[in-house]
């Protein structure tokens, strides 16, 4: 038996037995049980964690035996993409996920402190574990052999190479964060369904930092995934409703629908079930994701189905469904309990509800938009496909109530608000944010200004609550300076700050979605030698040269152009088409250059009739969206930043093998 | 002053009315264009504004150089089905069996709304100050009693004065 698929095998066994010893353990509140799980827990995040580190060796060692290898690797790709080519396929990828949710889970039981609620919970993850590792195991092991696999007499002396798309230094960042991601999400939900089980509601602030954890990588995934796109892919976007991308988006939408009502939840003790939805939901579209990925039910620019897991993952989500709706169903009636939601329709509860539906039915657009091609040959036994322009019609303008409902949180009081209080509170932003959209009117677009007085409304409101904070906030008063008392306030607030800044980002996020949609300018012109030509961007292009070169396994060609501005040599251009013969793949190579308030991309779209075809696009604001997705990812950090630093009630090592006590029990 | 239940309802579903109202309007602005509509003529399934193989760059080169002739994106559509077959040009249309993809999301936005305001009336508190729960506006905290100060939050609250307008005090 290979190393690797002996190390996934003591992986499955020991999170088996962790899955018994701590439900079990826990169940008969036994310590001796549970110390067992803790322990196997901690034998499969070692062995998955090990198996990972040995496919990573094969991959720097060129280790063509192993059929993965030979399948995204190959000797002269450098190590970025040798180590990039571990999570190429669908077997690494997999192994990759696992790893992550295995240290997770043997963080988990490491930190927490014993009781029924971190029991039910571990089993849970490793429940979840059990499953990848099972199909590993089965469909999908990434280290069998290649002489065995494909009868060959001995191993082959170079690989494939990795798919030439995935050369990219963002495929060392993208699937590594958005698994991390996607296995962080376990973690809440298994608090969740042991929450249940228990009827402890201490679920909540054991895992609010796990939530935003998950919810800051997937994001991270999500933003590397569309810069990647937008590098690589040469078509002038970064966003293509792709039902790939659609699937790391779902679980993102849904979890940010939970962080945000579960602060009911923390605060009035409100709202259990549809929180405990929330999550569930967030999980489920996590291996709904998984499904639209492997099952090879879905055709993506970077799917990775090989085999046949869909039925599995299928299975999988129909049991964990059924089950979780069960307990959900079966608790009902102690959920409900204390559901008093507030005293007014206008309070601060309402608005996270209003949140709560708006980023759902964009949840749902996606949702249904990525399943609608499957669903209709399945029932209508018709095959569609589903355009760019269904989401484009169907999700801004519930991205913009969104917007204005992000607005409206800040300066809302919790329980209940009168006329006189909304009317004092949001009468400046109000006002503002009319006036700038006047403006806005004046020198753009209806619909830009439409934008920008929303935008513009939401960011003065987050002001003005900011400055509001610091002139009523009495623990500061000592302090001599407004820096001083800011920056005091900033510190012991982290949680509210960092959600403003994650609100911030979100904002220059969508105005450079906006901004390169609505203006973009592009232009495609066909040049002879020596011909120039003016092209969006006020600048001037001269064709110079035209280039052949052969880099290795693939060829490069491409026009090299001289850019000008007011007849001032600017530099010089030269996109490619690059072939890459053992893939059968043309990869369009642009060239991109700008700075904060436009990108200008150049496109080579090949030769026609001697001439070569040049693509300039103009994409104003565009760097926006990466401001703005590095400012959500700060604000984020900033949010959960104490659980670095902060020991949680009861936690450490020390409490590990404290036997159980009365109240540890619930 | 409260509000009432009929201004809460009124607001919920004029608010997804509106947001359907600017869809189109948006979508005008927003749209990634005809090759987002269209499928790679290698039949693989991706669109062609994503595909990488060689017969990608060539359909691509056919719909630029008819967007350059100021064909508009149905008409570039068409022409794709002549030259490439139908089966690769996405048109799922706004009627017949092609209404449910469209009407679906709208139809969950207003049933959306609709189970919030049910869910949010069935879980109203007392709208009376005297047997309300007493509640730091501010973070959301419970309180005793209404105080000068909230223990949670360290914010300056008073019962009968928005925190607002309070300045330093």
């Amino acid at each position: 038996m290979p190393l690797g698929t002996f190390l996934l095998m003591v992986a499955l066994i020991s999170a088996g037995i962790s899955i018994v010893g701590t439900s079990y353990g826990s169940f008969i509140e036994n310590t001796r049980y549970y110390r067992i799980g803790r322990y196997a827990t901690y034998v499969a995040a070692g062995a998955t964690g090990t198996a990972l580190a040995l496919l990573f060796y094969y991959f720097l060692t060129d280790n063509f035996a192993i059929a993965y290898v030979a399948q995204n690797s190959m000797i002269e790709q450098s190590i970025l993409y040798k180590i990039s080519g571990v999570w190429g396929g669908q077997a690494g990828s997999l192994l990759l996920w696992a790893s992550f949710l295995a240290v997770f889970g043997a963080v988990v039981v490491r930190t927490k402190r014993q009781s029924k609620l971190v029991g039910y919970a571990t089993s849970i993850i490793m429940a979840t574990l059990v499953f990848f590792l099972v199909l590993m195991n089965g469909t999908s092991n990434p280290f069998l052999h290649s002489v065995d696999l494909w009868n060959l007499p001995r191993p082959p002396t170079d690989g494939t190479g990795l798919n030439p798309m995935l050369r990219n230094p963002g495929m060392f960042v993208h699937p590594p964060t958005l698994y991390a991601g996607y296995a962080g999400i376990v973690v809440p939900f298994a608090f969740a369904i042991s929450g249940l089980l228990t009827r402890d509601d201490d679920w909540v602030d054991f895992t609010r930092r796990w939530t935003v954890f998950s919810w800051v990588f997937l994001g991270i995934g999500i933003l590397v995934g569309g810069w990647w796109a937008y590098v690589i892919l040469g078509w002038g976007g970064y966003w293509a409703w792709d039902p790939v991308e659609n699937a790391s988006l779902l679980p993102w939408l849904t979890a940010t629908a939970f962080l945000h009502s579960v602060m009911i939840q923390e605060k009035r003790g409100g709202f259990k079930i549809w929180n405990q939805v929330l999550i569930i939901l967030t999980y489920l579209l996590t291996i709904y994701g998984v499904f639209l990925t492997r099952s090879g039910i879905i055709e993506s620019v970077h799917s990775f189905s090989e085999g046949n897991m869909g039925i599995y993952l299928v299975a999988f989500i129909g049991v964990v469904g059924v089950l979780s709706v069960g307990l959900l169903a079966y608790r009902w009636e102690y959920l409900r309990l204390g559901e008093e939601l507030s005293q007014s329709y206008f309070s601060k509860e309402v608005s996270f509800l209003l949140n709560n539906l708006a980023l759902l039915v964009v949840a749902f657009v996606v949702w249904w938009g990525t399943s609608y091609p499957f669903l209709s040959e399945l029932f209508l036994g018709k095959t569609v496909n589903i355009g760019t322009s269904f989401y484009n019609q169907l999700t801004p303008p519930f991205a913009i109530g969104l917007l204005f409902v992000m607005g409206v949180c800040p300066l809302i009081p919790w329980q209940r608000a009168s006329l006189p209080v909304l009317r004092r509170r949001f009468s400046k932003p109000l006002i503002g944010s009319v006036l700038i959209g006047v403006l806005a009117f004046l020198l753009t677009t209806a619909l830009a200004a439409i934008l920008l007085t929303v935008v513009s409304f939401v960011a003065l409101t987050h002001v003005q609550d900011m400055a509001r904070i610091v002139r009523t906030n009495v623990d500061t008063r000592g302090e001599e300076t407004v820096i001083d008392r800011m920056s005091t306030i900033l510190w012991k607030n982290r949680r509210r700050f960092g959600g403003y800044v994650v609100h911030f980002g979100v904002l220059l996020l969508i105005v450079g979605i906006a901004w390169s949609s609505m203006f973009a300018v592009a232009d495609t012109q066909a040049y002879s030698m020596g011909e120039s030509s003016d092209v969006p961007g006020e600048y001037t292009v001269k064709l110079t040269d035209f280039q052949r070169q052969q880099v290795g396994a693939h060829t490069e060609e491409g026009p090299v152009f001289s850019v000008f501005s007011d007849g001032e040599f600017v530099r010089k251009v030269q996109p490619t088409l690059n072939e890459y013969p053992n893939s059968e793949n043309t990869l369009s190579d642009p060239v991109i250059f700008g700075n904060l308030q436009r990108d200008m991309y150049f496109i080579y779209k090949g030769t026609t009739e001697g001439q070569a075809v040049l693509k300039v696009k103009r994409l104003p604001f565009v760097k926006l969206i990466w401001v703005g997705g590095m400012t959500l990812v700060v604000g984020g950090i900033f949010a959960i930043w104490p659980a670095f630093n902060q020991r949680e009630n009861g936690s450490g090592p020390n409490d590990q093998d404290r036997p159980y006590n009365e109240g540890d029990i619930t | 002053m409260a509000l009432a239940r009929n201004e809460m309802a009124t607001i919920l579903i004029g608010g997804v009315a509106l947001m359907l109202v600017f869809g189109p309007a948006s979508a005008a602005a927003t749209s990634g264009g005809v090759q987002g509509q269209v499928q790679c003529p290698c039949e693989c399934g991706k669109y062609l504004s994503v595909c990488s193989c060689s017969s990608a760059a060539e359909g691509r080169n056919f719909v630029e150089s008819l967007q350059t002739q100021g064909y508009s994106d149905s008409e570039i559509a068409q022409r794709y089905a002549e030259r490439y077959g139908a089966s690769l040009v996405e048109y799922v249309p706004k009627e017949g069996s092609g209404l449910s993809l469209w009407m679906t999301p709208v139809a969950g936005a207003v049933v959306g709304a609709g189970a919030l305001y049910y869910l949010i009336s069935g879980r109203l508190g007392s709208d009376d100050p005297e047997g309300a729960t007493v509640v730091c506006p501010e973070c959301g905290s419970d309180l005793e009693e209404l105080k000068d100060i909230c223990p949670e939050c360290g914010l300056a609250i008073h019962s009968h004065q928005d925190p607002f307008d309070r300045g330093d005090g």
